[in-house]
């Protein structure tokens, strides 16, 4: 069985405007509490819905390392294992609870070869909760193999 | 609590000894493969460099990697510990410049903290076996007090170098903009 779903993509098989392919993911309550079991993130706010909302949350929501998890994922589905992310900067717009579908798309910005001589491709990725359309963006720098 | 809210003046004048004053501390937890494989798990991300070694020791890497992108989830302090460890770890928690800076803003009621906005950068991979990873942190900014929707509460910025126990080197860099409110409820 192939362990990824496609070959390593090449810096040169990339041009600015591609667009990757979307990739959704339902978030459930086991999903919530697999992301704190693996992130041992125990602050109330991700798990504790009376917290949660004491705090102005309409419900436990996933936290920043389940962003960072998911877009590094959604990277390395579509670029391969031998690709390496260098740069990730995540803004959270609106939470994203159990029962959303998260759906993340993604469109390369740039090319460049940095000071070490590392062919990165410059990536914006938005994540759709079905409510609102920019939940979480992402804007990140993914090296890949020549 | 004080129930007053300062003036943009007193907080900043109050809050200015503890910016830029670093300090280091260490992950609690070393870098671990079944942790990683749950973090993997959580976001099913099927990447072999984090899961076959077949394939691993064959790539890039030379062997079983951590995600980069799992660095923030490393660092994550102990959910629980018994009392004759966690007096000494609250102890060290709470001296630092940050943990000065967090009372401050404790007085008036901020002690709600969300992320607004994180910056990582990658610098070398890690993995397991790679040990604990020590940090080196700093608070850069908070903001004058604004209002949000969820309640009222200040911008505070800070910046962690991270390096690696194994060989002391630096893995990563990280920004963080969090928010620490009062809940709108609470007033």
């Amino acid at each position: 069985m192939n362990p990824m779903n496609r070959s390593n993509v090449l810096w040169d098989d990339v041009s600015v405007d591609d667009e990757l392919p979307p990739l959704a993911f339902e978030l459930t309550p086991t999903t919530l509490a697999l992301a704190v079991t693996a992130t041992r993130d125990l602050y109330p706010i991700h798990h504790d819905r009376e917290f949660a909302r004491r705090q102005g949350a309409p419900d436990p929501f996933v936290m920043t390392s389940w962003y960072l998890g998911f877009v590094g994922r959604y990277m390395s589905e579509w670029a391969g294992y031998e690709s390496f992310l260098r740069r990730l900067e995540v803004k959270m717009n609106a939470h994203g609870v159990a029962g959303m579908t998260m759906t993340a798309y993604g469109v390369v910005t740039g090319k460049s070869v940095d000071e070490k001589g590392r062919k990165l491709v410059d990536v914006e990725v938005r994540i759709d909760n079905g409510s609102r359309p920019d939940a979480t963006t992402a804007t990140l720098s993914l090296e890949l193999p020549d | 609590m004080t129930t007053t809210i300062p003036t943009d003046e007193e907080l900043a004048e109050r809050l200015e000894p503890h910016l830029n004053v670093p300090y280091t501390t260490w992950s609690f937890f070393p870098i671990e493969e079944s942790v990683v494989q749950l973090f993997c798990g959580a976001v099913e991300d099927r990447n072999p460099v984090y899961w076959d070694e077949r394939i691993a020791t064959k790539s890039r890497f030379g062997r079983i990697i951590a995600p980069p992108q799992f660095l923030m989830a490393a660092n994550v302090p102990p959910p629980w510990l018994p009392d004759y460890l966690k007096d000494d770890f609250d102890r060290e928690s709470s001296t630092n410049s940050e943990a000065q800076a967090r009372a401050i803003l404790a007085e008036y009621g901020f002690t709600t903290v969300t992320v607004v906005n994180r910056v990582d950068e990658y610098l070398e991979p890690f993995g397991p076996g790679d040990g604990r990873i020590r940090r080196e942190r700093r608070v850069t900014s908070i903001s004058p007090i604004k209002e949000t929707k969820v309640g009222r509460g200040v911008f505070f910025t800070y910046e962690t170098e991270f390096f690696r126990e194994s060989d002391g080197e630096q893995i990563g860099r990280s920004r963080n903009v969090t928010l620490i409110y009062r809940p709108k409820e609470s007033e």
